[in-house]
């Protein structure tokens, strides 16, 4: 089969109209669209999104420190810090600021203490919309230390219920709790890289900005990836037929291989195909337009491997049904744009059309293509996991037996 | 000599249609075996079965004590094929097609490159081995079909229509090859042509093979003394049992037929006869004479019409050949 398989790469590299076909026309689509996306990026960035904020830190404590310093992390955010908490209010007053935030003097002290504690949001009546992104931004930033203050409560707790410290003295139980601290503060540090921080709001365009991932990204781009990954069902059935047609297939059937390794390692190689094809997509879509790939690479794998199945059998089965390779050609090229958009993968939406409920929606659960883009929707733009998309790999998975199971059937190998 | 190769009566339906109706034939180990018979007689289907590319309605055949039917994994590794299409990839060069298809039989690492440029050798075509196939004539995209054939050293090899579309110096390339891979390496071959003269050439026995049948099977020197001293065909005006009785009985001639209607085609409207070619079937009459001497049975033959005032139409001495046999056999001319 894995000789097949070989072969077949050998043939395919040769094959220049099918590779540009599957690789340079979509970069090129996608690039056509990555940089509309990011000009209309540039485009709200000039119409800045900026905004300003007063903060008066009264708390010299850790926390306080911590919060002040999360605050100044985050770039949409220009950071002013007056004084007094009044300053700060007569800041956002007089319009200067979209907000005042004032952190109390005893954030530290409470936090620590595990009781409740306020800080105070003061917005701009005038600009509801801008006021509530600050106001999310801070129950973002918020949230983050008080599970620090849990933690570190958490690690009190710990240690004094185990009976580990008890005829320790003072000094060396916080220096024991100190160390334990030190280890889950780094984790929080690493986290902030990776902000669970989200912002959300619209743009003047419309365009939805979630945590930097724009809807282009999260969506489009798999979609179109999607769409370009099925024009393999025609070069794959063509390159049956083709074998057929030319004798070739005599040659191996004559030869002691089995005939279910001639096929197998053609879809094989497809699938190797489509693989190679989604990583020079994403991978210059990352690069390029710095498209996030969600935090699963095992899961995207696996579900990039079963798209290549799907695409593979399809292509088998339509040669099956195929009487020469042109045919099978052709019926591959229509078949895979109207699958395509029936699934969604060229709809411009902010969300999976599957997702959109409505006839269309029934309609597109019935294509592979709804199933693949849900599945890297929720892999690359809800940072989901295998957990995740394990439905639509089994839908998948199911698809690629059916296709393959009626093209075994229905193949004539004469 | 122990055969190689039994074919038992066997049978290939498509739906309906019977392309092959009960072959038997036996090839004996080093041999030679020519399969003669015009387009769609069965060639290829037989070929097909016997290579495990189709699976006989009825009937088997023993491939080395292998049978096809149920033992066909093992019979498929005496095997070669040499399909009668060009069955290659053609943006592949010679070496990589060639090294596909040694490795779909298993052979691999040195063993692979050494068969490799062996059968390059073998078709002369070492110095081309790296370009593509497309770029190829005809006439070398035909040697690498056979090659592709051989690269597992097959004690079977099927050539099927090996020189079809070739340019006379290939054909002889091919012929030689043929011709060296059986002395030489022991090879017994399987030859289905519908040239006459390469079977005649190339085989020591063949089987005459029409509409799914063998219709005669023998030694090629056996098959042409079928014709004794040759056969003439006389294409005349008019000619009835009378006419032919008295052929019959003249010198030289040891047998005269006439010609069913439906075998001496009608002559196109105002096709002008030629002589060679077609004048046998041009006419509605013509009387079918084997002759212990072919000239000499000429002469009196024609002496007889005219004193008789029966005028000829067409006069055909048919070669002492296979293609005469097969006319004589079928009343049908393998090619048209
Ligand atoms: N797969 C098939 N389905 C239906 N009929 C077929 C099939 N293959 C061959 N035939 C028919 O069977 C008959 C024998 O065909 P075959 O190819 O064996 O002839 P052949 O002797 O090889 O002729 P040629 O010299 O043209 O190659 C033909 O009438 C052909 O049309
Ligand atoms: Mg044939």
């Amino acid at each position: 089969m894995l000789i097949v398989t070989g072969k077949e790469i050998q043939v395919l590299v040769r094959e220049r109209g099918a590779l540009a076909v599957l690789f340079l026309l979509p970069l090129l689509v996608g690039s056509l669209y990555g940089t509309m996306q990011t000009q209309m990026a540039r485009d709200s960035e000039a119409n800045p999104i900026f905004l300003t904020v007063a903060l008066a830190n009264l708390d010299a404590g850790t926390f306080g420190v911590e919060l002040s310093k999360a605050l100044h992390g985050i770039s949409i955010l220009e950071v002013v810090e007056p004084e007094t908490p009044e300053e700060a209010e007569a800041i956002v007053a007089e319009g200067r600021a979209t907000a005042a935030i004032v952190i109390p003097a005893d954030f530290t002290a409470q936090v620590d203490a595990y009781e409740p504690t306020q800080i105070t949001v003061i917005l701009d009546p005038a600009d509801p919309q801008r006021a509530e992104i600050v106001n999310g931004i801070m129950k973002a930033a918020v949230s983050e230390v008080t599970i620090w203050g849990e933690v570190q409560y958490g690690v009190r707790t710990v240690l004094r219920d185990s009976g580990l410290l008890d005829d320790a003295d003072p000094e060396a139980q916080r220096a024991a709790a100190a160390q334990s601290l030190g280890v889950i503060m780094t984790r929080i540090n690493e986290l902030r890289s990776d902000p669970p921080i989200r912002v959300s709001s619209e743009d003047l365009q419309g365009a939805t900005v979630e945590g930097g991932i724009t809807v282009f990204l999260a969506h489009m781009f798999p979609g179109i990836t999607v769409m370009f990954v099925f024009f393999v069902v025609g070069v794959a059935g063509e390159s049956l037929l083709h074998e057929r047609e030319v004798g070739t297939l005599r040659r191996l059937l004559a030869s002691p291989i089995p005939k279910a390794a001639v096929i197998a390692g053609k879809v094989l190689a497809f699938t190797l195909l489509v693989c190679l094809q989604v990583v020079v997509l994403f991978g210059t879509a990352n690069i390029a337009f710095r498209m996030p790939l969600g935090r699963a690479p095992l899961a995207l794998i696996l579900l990039t491997v079963i798209l290549g199945l799907v695409a593979s059998a399809l292509g088998m089965l339509v040669a099956s049904f195929s009487k020469s390779a042109k045919q099978a050609d052709s019926a591959g090229m229509i078949l895979s744009f109207v699958l395509a958009g029936l699934g969604g993968a060229i709809a411009i939406s902010q969300f999976p059309l599957a997702r959109s409920g409505g006839p269309m929606a029934t309609v597109a659960q019935l294509t592979p293509h709804a199933h693949a883009i849900e599945a890297y929707y929720r892999l690359m733009a809800e940072k989901g996991t295998l957990v995740d998309i394990l439905p639509q790999l089994a839908v998948l998975l199911g698809m690629a037996l059916l296709f393959g199971a009626i093209a075994a059937r229905r193949f004539r190998f004469e | 000599m122990p055969a190689i190769l039994e074919v038992d009566n066997l049978v290939k339906k498509f739906g309906e249609f019977e392309a092959v109706k009960g072959v038997s034939f036996q090839v004996e180990e080093g041999e030679v075996f020519g399969l003669l018979g015009p387009n769609g007689a069965g060639k290829t289907t037989t070929i097909s079965m016997l290579t495990g590319i189709l699976a006989p309605t009825a009937g088997t055949a023993r491939i080395g004590g292998y049978d096809v039917r149920t033992q066909m994994a093992q019979a498929k590794t005496l095997n070669g094929l040499v399909p009668q299409d060009l069955a290659l990839y053609p943006t592949l060069s010679a070496r990589a097609n060639l090294e596909f298809f040694g490795r779909v039989y298993g052979l691999k690492g040195r063993d692979l490159k050494e068969r490799v440029a062996d059968v390059l050798r073998v078709v002369s075509l070492t110095e081309r081995a790296d370009q593509a196939i497309e770029t190829f004539s005809g006439g070398m995209k035909r040697r690498v079909n056979i090659a592709a054939g051989l690269v597992h050293q097959p004690r079977l090899l099927f050539l099927d229509e090996p020189t079809v579309g070739v340019d006379p110096q290939s054909r002889n390339h091919i012929f030689e090859s043929v011709l060296r891979l059986n002395r030489e390496r022991g090879m017994s071959i399987i030859y289905t042509s519908h040239y006459m003269e390469e079977v005649e050439l190339l085989c020591s026995r063949a089987a005459i093979i029409d509409e799914g049948r063998i219709i005669a099977l023998d030694t090629i020197k056996n098959l042409i003394a079928m014709l004794g001293g040759g056969v003439i065909h006389v294409g005349v005006e008019r000619a009835d049992p009378t006419t032919r009785d008295a052929i019959a009985a003249l010198p030289m001639v040891k047998e005269a037929v006439l010609l069913a209607p439906s075998v001496a085609a009608p002559p196109a409207p105002g096709a002008e006869a030629d002589l060679h070619e077609r004048a046998p079937l041009a006419t509605g009459s013509v009387i079918k004479i084997v002759t212990e001497h072919s000239q000499q049975a000429v002469v009196s033959v024609i002496g007889y019409l005219n004193t008789h005032d029966i005028m000829l139409t067409s006069l055909e001495i048919l070669e002492p050949n296979l293609e005469s046999v097969f006319l004589h056999l079928t009343g049908k001319k393998l090619r048209d």
